[in-house]
């Protein structure tokens, strides 16, 4: 059996391979090119880095591709050739010969998916600090252990529309759209995963006057720190909400409505600060912050691998359970 | 070749199948002999392939039982190899070179004589190196055939292995599927919508139409038991009780008939003659019940 | 050797064919005694004739004394077929005529006398099969 899978999806591991080595090879440059910069300063990485060639791209389409080209069409394709006729009347199982062929084959791309997960997250080790943390949604993607459960899942997902449509194309069309209905809601729930954390930042009125384009919000102090805010609430001294929709100018303007701007030639917003600067020189506003902490990237990375390892789990035994009990042919 | 038969290799009681309100199979009690060469005959849809998929496991019984080579049919290994199977169209993975067909039947079946099946491809001209889907419709019946054959089974079933076939390559078929019956005394039940080869090939018949079993039995049997008879009407009708009219024909002084009579017709005002066994098998598909 | 032929319309049921065929050889001088019949595995590669149906012809040309089999070695002629002596012949010639006389004083044709006569050998057989 272990032989029969093999000469079967040869063609397949071959372009696999291939993939795989082309994205290692992407991976590994990148990366080495990274380390060498990192003593440029953040400002240099990211200008440097904005457009990483698109493999963060294909790596997040990795584990959908993989659904539905080797796995969607691995029990629809016997039964279109009539073939599974041939194969379940020999002298192994059919439980047997769909067992073998999923351990095989989502074994090997189960490992390749650490393999490029444990890659990728040594690749963006360097870069992180200049993107603002690792919570970056389409590289959260790819890191660590969650392309492993995305890659198990959508694996999952496309043998068991197999066996149970029996029919390739429509099993591909429902892996993808299964696929997606699953892991796109799921940048939702992420924070989620694990206790939020709340801190709040005092911010003199005053230093909203050197940056009267922006919003109070931008003192959460996120960025370098790698942290991942989910929600900030803009308050007074006294606990009050602020209406911050209109930045820091219109917020400055609410203590101090004498400030007039004016658009200056090189069109920014000028301002005469010094009247308003002696009446909110003892005035704060408060920035509360609700976020998820650096440090509880792996966790919540574990978390959601668990779910989509448990739904993977789901779909297969649908799978082996559609192969195994003999319905119509 | 064993002519002691005590036991049935292929035996059903009352089995049947069910899709869901639509029985393609019913009531089907059978009882063929080891080593015997049955013949299931019937139209398309009349329920031939559901029978031989019972038969092989390959369907669940919706009703009675099913015994193949002493066992109730399953998909565990040890009935499996007991089993050979054939499918409609002969179905290979086209992508695998004949010799790639041989050592995947190599990997999937214990008991496996490889020297078996390419002596048998040999004979039948066969390149091992070329692509299944490049053969024509005659070398892939062969490789089919061959691939069934070098598990050894005891019972080998094939469903309308003919069919696409042109005569030449028809007659070679039959002709490894005999010569491995005779030299293994395997059990050998096959399925056709043809009637033409049945005489030569098979020596039981078994006819289904609509879902039943019309007829069964022992070929020979069945040829000296049914008569056509012509006579006067008034003879005609005046026949045992134990014979059973199958067609009727009037004419304007004598009446014909197709009867099945278990003891042959004395009555010298009657004219009788052997039947056809094609007339025979139509006039059991055409019969409405 | 010998060429099996089963004939679907014949009548005749297909091992008793080969019965026929092989004793028309014996006849005609092409099986003589001593001479080993095609085994059973050979007939059916060859000519894909039911290896059933050719082991039940032989065994009713054991049974009729006709060959006989060794087990290992295949199955053998064992006697021509008795040529009926000159004598029995002209009496069963001698009614015979008698016999077409009556029938043809009956109105039978050619034809027709042929009729009886294979009607009545069919029967003939079928009640020595049966």
């Amino acid at each position: 059996m272990i032989w029969t899978t093999w000469r079967q999806h040869r063609a397949e591991a071959a372009v696999g391979a291939v993939i795989l080595a082309a994205l290692v090879a992407a991976m590994l440059t990148v990366g080495t090119i990274a380390r060498s910069r990192a003593h440029a300063g953040l400002e240099a990485l990211h200008r440097d880095f904005h457009t990483i060639p698109p493999f963060t791209a294909a790596l997040v389409a990795i584990p959908l591709l993989a659904g539905m080209f080797w796995a969607a069409p691995l029990v629809s394709r016997e039964y279109e050739a009539g073939t599974h006729r041939l194969a379940w009347t020999q002298s192994v199982s059919p439980l047997r010969w769909i067992t073998t062929k999923i351990a095989l084959i989502f074994g090997v791309l189960a490992f390749a998916a650490l393999v490029l997960g444990l890659l990728a997250t040594w690749t963006l080790d360097p870069l992180v600090p200049a993107f603002g943390g690792r919570y970056n949604s389409s590289w959260y993607d790819i890191q660590g252990m969650v392309p492993v459960a995305c890659m198990l899942f959508a694996l999952s997902v496309g043998v068991a529309a197999s066996a149970l449509i029996r029919r390739t194309i429509p099993a591909m069309a429902v892996t993808l759209l299964v696929y997606a209905v699953a892991r796109i809601p799921v940048h939702w729930f992420r924070p989620h995963f694990a206790p939020v954390s709340t801190r709040t930042v005092t911010v003199p009125v005053s230093t909203l006057l050197l940056k009267l384009e922006g919003n109070p919000e931008d003192f959460a102090g996120a960025g370098a720190s790698g942290d991942w805010v989910l929600h900030v609430r803009v308050t007074d001294s006294s606990g009050h909400p602020l209406d911050t929709h209109n930045g820091n100018l219109s917020v400055v303007q609410q203590y101090c409505p004498a400030l007039s701007p004016t658009r200056a030639a090189d069109g920014g917003v000028h301002v005469d600060a010094d009247a308003c600067r002696a009446t909110i020189k003892a005035l704060t506003i408060r920035d509360t912050v609700t976020y998820q902490p650096a440090s509880h990237f792996w966790f919540i990375q574990a978390v959601e691998s668990a779910i989509f390892f448990g739904l993977a789990v789901l779909f297969v035994t649908a799978a082996v359970l559609a192969v195994t009990r003999r319905r119509p042919t | 070749m064993s002519t002691a038969v005590t036991t049935a290799a292929v035996e059903t009681a009352g089995a049947g199948h069910r899709y869901g309100d639509f029985w393609a199979l019913r009531e089907c009690t059978l009882a063929l002999p080891a080593g015997s060469v049955t013949a299931v005959v019937g139209p398309n849809g009349a329920g031939k392939t559901t029978l031989l998929n019972l038969l092989v496991g390959l369907l669940p019984s919706s009703e009675g039982s099913l015994k193949v080579a002493g066992e109730q049919p399953s998909t565990e290994p040890d009935f499996l190899a007991r089993v050979g199977f054939v499918a409609q169209d002969c179905p290979l993975y086209k992508e695998f070179s004949v010799a790639d067909l041989l050592r995947f039947g190599q990997a999937m079946n214990p008991n496996w004589d490889g020297e078996l099946a390419r002596d048998r491809l040999l004979a039948a001209e066969v390149p091992l190196d070329r692509r299944a889907g490049r053969l024509s419709g005659g070398q892939r019946a062969q490789v089919a055939l061959a691939l069934a054959l070098a598990k050894r089974p005891q019972v080998l079933l094939l469903d309308e292995p003919l069919a696409s076939l042109d005569p030449l390559a028809r007659r070679d078929f039959l002709k490894t599927l005999l010569g491995s019956a005779a030299a293994t005394g395997m059990t050998v039940v096959m399925s056709s919508h043809l009637v033409g080869d049945l005489a030569r090939v098979c020596d039981h018949l078994v006819v289904i139409r609509d879902g039943r079993v019309r007829l069964a039995g022992e070929l020979d049997q069945i040829l000296s038991e049914h008569v056509l008879v012509s006579g006067a009407p008034d003879q005609t009708a005046r026949l045992p009780g134990d014979v059973q009219v199958l067609s009727e024909t009037h004419h304007e002084r004598h009446t014909t008939l197709l009867v099945r009579t278990p003891r042959p017709l004395l009555n010298p005002a009657l004219t009788t003659a052997p039947v056809d066994l094609e007339e025979l098998v139509l006039a059991y598909l055409e019969r409405p019940r | 050797m010998l060429d099996f032929r089963v004939d679907t319309s014949s009548g005749l049921a297909p091992y008793a064919q080969v019965v026929q065929q092989v004793k028309q050889a014996l006849r005609l001088g092409w099986l003589q005694p001593g001479d080993k019949l095609p085994t059973v595995h050979e007939v059916a590669a060859s000519v894909a004739i039911n290896p059933n149906t050719v082991q039940k012809a032989y065994k009713e040309l054991e049974l009729a004394g006709l060959v006989v089999g060794r087990p290992g070695a295949g199955t053998f002629v064992a006697r021509s077929l008795s040529q009926s002596t000159p004598a029995s012949l002209a009496l069963l010639s001698r009614r015979l005529e008698r016999w077409i006389a009556a029938a043809r004083a009956a109105g039978l044709d050619d034809d027709g006398i042929m009729d009886v006569v294979q009607a009545t050998m069919r029967r003939a057989q079928a009640q020595d099969i049966a």
